[in-house]
């Protein structure tokens, strides 16, 4: 189990246990549970890189405990 | 985290169907537990993910383990070693100090004793040394013999060593465990230096790679032997010694053939072929003949020499005589001054004669044309060319009243001063008649006038051209000018005639039918009133009733004329542009104005430039007379509108 911390550098920062197993699309949900936004319009990524994809897991992201990503608003473009 | 927020989260994997979060503090999941190995239940190794971190614990554990374990074995080997030092340091050191003395108590006498036994050893250790080398010395020089050598390699050609006395081989340089089967190879370095540098010598002179005289030692010459050294690797020259065998090779080496030579052709040898023609004559066949002491022969023969007399069928075919004279005595008389030139322009009367002797020879070979034979030609020339030929030739040339004027033009200016002087001649010459009486000059003068006036031809208006119409003669004079300039095109007015006849029946028919509408509507309304069905009517009702009618009467109107539309009407549609100065614009210019128009920008200067210069041109040809020949001087420009204007080819005469 690792923490991942989600933060959207507005005020907004919250610690979310994952297994490293998880799609980025399933661990949306678990952010959206925490953020009060809908999955869809959930976009992570790490500071300075592309968004994630959600079809492919934290751990290849190479996502560990302790990460902190970057959590924006996805317009859907 | 807390474990009821894992929990909440829980909640939700659940539902999304994933697996739970390990919840801190509650007990792990069953199937945890079975994974406490690295292998899974398959006994595979870790595999995915999951499996390996959770055998990440046990991993840790195993290397805390071994690293306990290393660090137990270490202390103890450190034990044991600190505790031998100790026991080394505590050990008591054996042996004789400097102060101690190394025997009992020796006297002076003793110690001499000693001293002489002591010196006969060393003599004696001295002496098996020396003896010792000595059988050794004698055992390399006994055995070094040439059997010693038998089955070395030495790295050189074997004709290398042949001449030259003493050749000092050494150890090739190679690794120690290097060709280890091949065995050592001998070499000499100079040699090796020298056949380095026969090497580089060869491939600096750049030969070509293909030598057609290059001829190996099996005697035939290999495809593409020059590839041979790359794909085979250099051929080495070697040989191995042998006891018994290096004689009788070097014997072989002595006795093989020398070289192959290349193919020398000795260029003595083709001196007996033919010597090769030259371009000038050999001076022992030329005969010159000696030079003629008389000076009128050596003219006489100048004369024979000259070209007329090379050509005997142009200047003597009426000359039968003169044909079968010989060449030289052709001379007929000479006029006096060419003698004179010819005199002082022999200046080398050898070369002269051998020329004229060429000459002669030459116009012998020639067959010679008699006047008969040229008659007989002729007459053949004459049967065999066909009638129609004749008959073309005839049709050929065609004058006409142009060229005809033409040629006078250009006569003209000849004849005309001697004319005018006559004229003046004849006035003085009628002065002078009434004084004294000699008429016959003038009586050809009068005559020449005379012929003068009637050169002219009667056809042909005085100026050899047909007059040009002029605008005052009448609007069809005018039309007649425009269309010989090509000012206007030549327009079909029959089709343009029927079309115009044919719009103006169409008009006159609707005309009529308008008139015949309007007359029924009269009509009808008249019938209405005198019949009193109006009357009947309220006022409303009468205007609804009309009302209809007129609906009625309009769509009868319309369908008839939509009718007559149908059939008669053929609208002539013509899209005319105008430019800004009135001009007529073609299609292509308009489209071109339009569009400059619509993009708001004209052509560049040059472009602009040029069509100025394209209407000034127009304007200026429009206004040109016909006949002005000012433009191209070069051609008669009347002619050539004549030709123009009743369409015929014509040819350019001057």
């Amino acid at each position: 189990m690792i923490i991942v911390t989600v933060n959207d550098r507005l005020g907004t920062k919250a610690q979310i246990p994952a297994f490293p197993s998880d799609t980025i699309g399933q661990f949306k949900v678990m952010v959206a549970m925490k953020v009060g936004r809908e999955p869809h319009e959930i976009l992570l990524k790490r500071q300075g890189e592309r968004p994630f994809k959600d079809h492919i897991s934290l751990g290849d992201y190479g996502i560990s405990n302790g990460v902190q990503l970057d959590l924006e608003v996805d317009t859907g473009d | 985290m807390d474990a009821a927020s894992i929990e909440e989260i829980n909640k939700i994997r659940r539902a999304m169907g994933m697996k739970p979060l390990p919840v801190p503090g509650a007990a792990p999941p069953p199937e945890e537990s079975s994974r406490k190995d690295t292998h899974d239940e398959n006994g595979e190794a870790a595999s995915t993910l999951e499996t390996r971190e959770a055998a990440a614990y046990d991993n840790f554990k195993k290397v805390q383990e071994a690293e306990e374990a290393r660090r137990r074995r270490e202390e103890k080997v450190a034990a044991i070693k600190k505790a031998r030092e100790l026991a080394q340091r505590s050990a008591v050191i054996a042996g004789k100090g400097l102060a101690d003395d190394d025997d009992d108590d020796l006297d002076a006498k003793t110690w001499l004793k000693n001293q002489k036994k002591r010196q006969k050893k060393i003599e004696a250790a001295r002496k098996a040394q020396e003896e010792k080398e000595a059988a050794e010395a004698a055992r390399a020089a006994a055995e070094h013999t040439a059997a010693d050598l038998a089955g070395v390699k030495v790295a050189h050609d074997m004709a290398s060593f042949l001449d030259g006395d003493d050749q000092i081989l050494t150890l090739k340089d190679t690794g120690v465990l290097e060709n280890e089967e091949e065995g050592d190879e001998l070499e000499n370095l100079a040699l090796r230096e020298q056949e380095k540098l026969q090497e580089k010598i060869e491939l600096k002179r750049k030969r070509p790679v293909y030598d057609p005289n290059d001829i190996d030692e099996t005697g035939e010459a290999g495809i593409l032997s020059k590839y041979d050294e790359e794909i085979h690797g250099k051929k080495k020259k070697t040989f191995t010694l042998d006891a018994a065998t290096t004689t009788t090779e070097l014997g072989d080496v002595l006795n093989a053939p020398v070289e192959r030579k290349q193919q020398v052709v000795d260029l003595d040898s083709l001196e007996d072929a033919p010597a090769p023609t030259s371009d000038y004559l050999d001076p022992s066949e030329v005969k010159i003949k000696k030079p003629k002491k008389k000076k009128s022969k050596s003219t006489r023969q100048r004369r024979a020499d000259d070209d007329d007399a090379l050509l005997p069928e142009d200047t003597g075919v009426g000359d039968g005589a003169a044909q079968e004279m010989d060449v030289d005595s052709t001379p007929a008389v000479l006029p006096k001054k060419r003698k004179v030139i010819d005199d002082s322009f022999v200046d080398d009367e050898d070369l002269q004669s051998s020329l004229s002797l060429q000459r002669k020879e030459a116009l012998k070979k020639r067959k010679r044309t008699r006047p008969e034979d040229i008659a007989k030609q002729l007459r053949e020339e004459a049967a065999n060319t066909p009638e129609g030929e004749i008959d073309g030739e005839d049709k050929g040339f065609f004058m006409d009243e142009t060229s005809r004027f033409v040629d006078a033009l250009q006569a003209e200016p000849k004849e005309e001063r001697p004319a005018r002087k006559t004229k003046t001649e004849t006035a003085a010459a009628v002065t002078s008649m009434q004084e004294e009486e000699s008429s016959e000059d003038e009586e050809m003068h009068d005559a020449d006038g005379v012929d003068r006036g009637t050169t002219p031809l009667a056809d042909v208006p005085a100026t050899g051209v047909e007059e040009e119409k002029t605008v005052d003669q009448g609007m069809g004079a005018t039309l007649a000018l425009l269309r010989d300039r090509h000012l206007i095109e030549e327009s079909n007015g029959a089709e343009l005639n029927e079309k115009y006849r044919q719009r103006q029946r169409f008009l006159n028919e609707l005309h009529r039918r308008m008139a015949l509408f309007d007359q029924e509507t009269r009509q009808q309304r008249e019938k209405d009133r005198a019949s009193g069905r109006l009357e009947r009517m309220s006022a409303r009702e009468r205007e609804e009733w009309q009302r209809q009618q007129n609906a009625i009467r309009d769509q009868h109107q319309s369908k008839v004329m939509d009718q007559l539309f149908k059939e008669g009407y053929k609208p002539n549609v013509e899209l005319k542009y105008v430019d800004g100065d009135g001009r007529h614009l073609d299609a292509k210019e308009a489209f071109k104005e339009l569009s400059h128009q619509f993009h708001g920008k004209g052509s560049g200067k040059g472009k602009t430039d040029k069509k100025l210069k394209k209407l000034a041109e127009e304007k200026r040809r429009m206004a040109q007379s016909m006949l002005d020949a000012s433009q191209n001087v070069g051609m008669s420009t009347a002619a050539s509108h004549q030709g123009k204007k009743r369409r015929e080819a014509g040819v350019r005469l001057a």
